[in-house]
C-alpha cells in the first residue's frame, strides 16, 4: 500500500512478487516485500517482508523484517526480526528483539542488545 | 493572459458543439482570452511557442492527449502554466489531473491550482503521465476504447476484450532499473507512472507497476477499468526509480499517455524539466495564483 500521510509522502513501498527474478540491490525509504527471488542486498527505512516464496542471497539491513521464506545472507534489524514456521535464515541476526516460529529454521548467530528496565516494563504493560 | 489552442478535429469535432457556451462560460469567469484554431498535425507545438514568444503565460488546451502532448513539446519557459479542457476522444491525462468534462474544467482554469510535474523522457518522445505495454497497450489496438461509447459498445468492447485476454500470451520482460538492478518477469501488462500525479506532495519519481494475468474472477473488474481507462495501480509487483530500460521478447508497442507510440527496447528517465498545470486536485500543496 503506498503511504499517502503527509510525513512520508515520499516512501512508495516496494513490492515484488512470485515469478520475478532481481539481480542487484534494492534499497528503498519505505517497506519492502519481496516473494520473489532476489541475488544482492536489501537495504529499507522500514519494514522488510520475505514472502512464502521469497528466496533472497545477500543482506537484509532494515528497521524490522518478517521472514516466510529463505534467506542466505546476515539480518540486521533495530526493532525485531520474526521469521516465520515456512521462514529460513542462513545467516547472522543482529536485531532488539528476536521471534523464531516453531518449525523455523536459524542456522547462524544471534546478536541482541540488552533490554533496559523501562522497556521491559513496558512490555509487561501492554501484555497485561 | 489565456491562449486557447483548440483542436477542431478532436473528439470528432466535438468541440464545434459547444464553442459558444464555453466562451461564454470563460467570459463569465474572467479568463477569456485568444482563441486558435490547429489545422494539422504538430500545430499546436508550433502555436503555444509563438503564444509564449508574445508573452502568453498560460495555455488552455481544448482538445485530448494527442493535442496536449503536441502543446506541452512547444512549453519552452518553466512560469508558464498548462490548462486542459478535455474535448479528445482520449483525455486521460485530464483526466489524470481530476478534470472530466469541459464545465467543470472552465471552473478549475478560473480557480487555478498549479503544480509541477517532471517531464519523462522515453526515448525520443516525452510525456507526463503514464506510459503501459503488454496486454494493456494490445487491447487498445485491437478494440476501439473512446470515451462516450454506449453502454452496449462498452458491453461489445468487453466481450471482445475477455476473448482476447484468454488468448494473450504474457511477454518475457528484462527491466534495468537505476543502473544497478536487474529484473526478470513474465509480464502481462506494466504501467509507468510518475508518482506525484497520485500523491501531489510527493516527489517526481517513478513508479513501474507490473502486473500478472489476472484470474477468470479478477478479469471483470480489471477489463473494466482498462476499457474505462481508469489508472490501475495494484499490480504484483511495484518499485520506484529515476530511469529503467525495459527489453521485451517478443518486442512490443507501448502507450504513452493514451496514445500508441514507440516499441521496447526502450529507456525511461525523468528529466528535470518541469510543467506547471492547472489541476483540479483540491490538495492543499497546491498554490492558488
Amino acid at each position: 500500500m503506498a503511504k499517502t500521510d503527509v510525513f512520508n509522502v515520499s516512501s512508495i513501498d516496494t513490492v515484488i512478487g512470485s515469478g520475478v527474478k532481481l539481480k542487484g540491490n534494492v534499497s528503498s525509504d519505505g517497506d519492502i516485500a519481496i516473494d520473489g527471488a532476489l541475488v544482492g542486498n536489501i537495504k529499507s527505512g522500514g519494514h522488510v517482508t520475505i514472502g512464502i516464496n521469497g528466496r533472497i542471497a545477500g543482506t537484509i539491513h532494515a528497521t524490522s523484517a518478517t521472514i516466510a521464506g529463505y534467506v542466505d545472507g546476515n539480518v540486521t534489524a533495530g526493532d525485531s526480526v520474526s521469521i516465520g514456521e515456512s521462514g529460513q535464515v542462513h545467516g547472522d541476526i543482529d536485531t532488539g528483539r528476536l521471534e523464531i516460529a516453531m518449525g523455523a529454521t536459524f542456522i547462524g548467530a544471534s546478536k541482541m542488545k540488552p533490554v533496559v528496565a523501562a522497556e521491559v516494563a513496558e512490555r509487561t504493560e501492554v501484555s497485561g | 493572459m489565456y491562449y486557447y489552442v483548440i483542436n477542431p478535429a478532436a473528439g470528432k469535432g466535438k468541440i464545434n458543439q459547444v464553442q459558444e457556451k464555453l466562451r461564454t462560460r470563460l467570459r463569465e469567469l474572467g479568463i477569456d482570452g485568444e482563441f486558435a484554431k490547429t489545422t494539422g498535425p504538430k500545430d499546436a507545438t508550433k502555436m503555444v511557442k509563438m503564444a509564449i514568444e508574445k508573452g502568453y503565460n498560460t495555455v488552455v488546451v481544448v482538445g485530448g492527449d494527442g493535442t496536449v502532448n503536441e502543446a506541452v513539446n512547444g512549453i519552452t519557459k518553466e512560469n508558464v502554466a498548462v490548462g486542459i479542457i478535455p474535448m479528445g476522444t482520449s483525455n486521460f491525462l485530464a483526466h489524470r489531473l481530476g478534470i472530466t468534462g469541459w464545465q467543470q474544467a472552465c471552473e478549475v482554469l478560473a480557480a487555478r491550482r498549479i503544480s509541477s510535474f517532471g517531464l519523462i523522457a522515453a526515448g525520443q518522445k516525452y510525456f507526463l503521465s503514464t506510459l503501459t505495454l503488454g496486454f494493456e497497450t494490445d487491447l487498445d489496438k485491437q478494440v476501439e476504447t473512446a470515451e462516450g461509447t454506449s453502454l452496449t459498445g462498452r458491453l461489445g468492447q468487453f466481450w471482445q476484450g475477455w476473448g482476447h485476454a484468454q488468448n494473450y500470451e504474457p511477454l518475457s520482460c528484462k527491466i534495468t532499473i537505476d543502473n544497478n538492478l536487474e529484473l526478470e518477469a513474465p509480464l502481462f501488462s506494466l504501467s509507468i507512472t510518475n508518482q506525484k500525479f497520485d500523491h501531489p506532495l510527493a516527489d517526481n519519481r517513478l513508479i513501474v507497476t507490473l502486473f500478472d494475468k489476472p484470474s477468470q474472477r479478477q478479469l471483470t473488474s480489471y477489463l473494466w477499468r482498462v476499457l474505462k481507462k481508469d489508472y490501475i495501480e495494484d499490480g504484483f509487483s511495484r518499485f520506484g526509480a529515476k530511469r529503467v530500460v525495459i527489453e521485451t521478447t517478443p518486442p512490443t508497442g507501448l502507450m504513452i499517455d493514451g496514445q500508441v507510440s514507440s516499441r521496447t527496447p526502450i529507456a525511461i528517465r525523468l528529466t528535470n524539466r518541469q510543467i506547471r498545470f492547472i489541476t483540479e486536485k483540491p490538495d492543499t500543496s497546491f498554490k492558488s495564483e
